[in-house]
């Protein structure tokens, strides 16, 4: 092609980020801020705690189930870093591991509503003390995070499935899903540890 | 002549007054605190909040400049091949 032909057939830019993961990191930045805002509110009321954290006559935390737990969406994460690594070699091959991730995913989504159920039949409750209202906002709120990147995957697999999933859209996914098990090692270490 | 001089003296006397006059203030949670392990947790927070966003905007900002350089790098590559001799001479 001779310049006058490129410049009469100028070759169609891609962008550098595409837009839709460039969004989700932003997002993500924000998230990270609304996740230390709580982080910043637990340490001081941690800190001003006079007679010890957590308070005395609050159940403990199920700090060994829920390290299972914590492996769980470890894993989740890692499946999910290499479903990536395969659709950049041939989409179709990522699917078990996109479905593996997805799996995973929602066990921790569901054990985490099962330790639930089992505090709050032991008495804490988001109203029984500063413990028991930081530990349900915050792990609450990290679950509402889950069950998103669980419908965005679920959402991604299906696409997958059709054949119609692109690079940009998977990457989307894993931006937020790298998000959410990222923040919970943190999560987990202030709160259970 | 007389007069400017003795409102300099009279206001520099004043300030330095002044400046004596305030007490330490207690108001720094990071600064001083009956207990310490909330005046830890104030500065932890502090370090935080301070430079979660800095490193978080950077780290994006840092990212996507690099991004843009190797796309930019990628396509005067592509440019350089597309450029073939011309025929006519």
């Amino acid at each position: 092609m001779t310049a006058t032909e490129r410049r009469m057939n100028p070759r169609k830019r891609e962008p550098a980020v595409p837009s839709n993961v460039l969004g989700m990191i932003i997002f993500v930045v924000t998230e990270l801020m609304f996740f230390a805002g709580l982080f910043s509110a637990f340490m001081i009321a941690e800190g001003m705690a006079v007679d010890g954290w957590p308070p005395a006559g609050q159940p403990r935390l199920p700090v060994e189930e829920t390290a299972l737990n914590t492996v769980a969406l470890l894993a989740s994460g890692v499946a999910l870093y290499f479903a990536g690594r395969r659709f950049d070699d041939e989409p179709a091959r990522a699917t078990g591991l996109m479905a593996l991730s997805l799996f995973l995913g929602s066990f921790f989504v569901v054990f985490q509503g099962v330790e639930w159920v089992m505090l709050i039949r032991e008495g804490l409750t988001l109203t029984t003390s500063t413990h028991g209202s930081f530990f349900y906002v915050m792990v609450g709120i990290h679950a509402l995070h889950a069950v998103i990147a669980i419908l965005s995957l679920g959402w991604a697999l299906w696409r997958l499935r059709k054949g119609i999933l692109d690079k940009s859209q998977l990457t989307t996914v894993q931006v937020f899903w790298f998000f959410v098990v990222g923040i919970w090692p943190v999560l987990y270490w202030q709160l259970y540890l | 002549m007389k007069r400017p001089l003795n409102f300099a003296l009279a206001l520099c006397s004043a300030l330095i007054v002044l400046s004596a006059m305030p007490d330490v203030a207690y108001a720094c949670p990071g600064c001083f605190s009956g207990n310490d392990a909330n005046r830890v947790a104030y500065i932890v927070t502090f370090v935080i909040l301070t430079a979660l966003p800095l490193a978080s905007v950077g780290g994006v900002a840092y990212w996507l400049f690099k991004r843009v350089a190797a796309a930019e790098a990628a396509e005067a590559v592509a440019d350089a091949d597309d450029v073939s001799p011309n025929p006519a001479g």
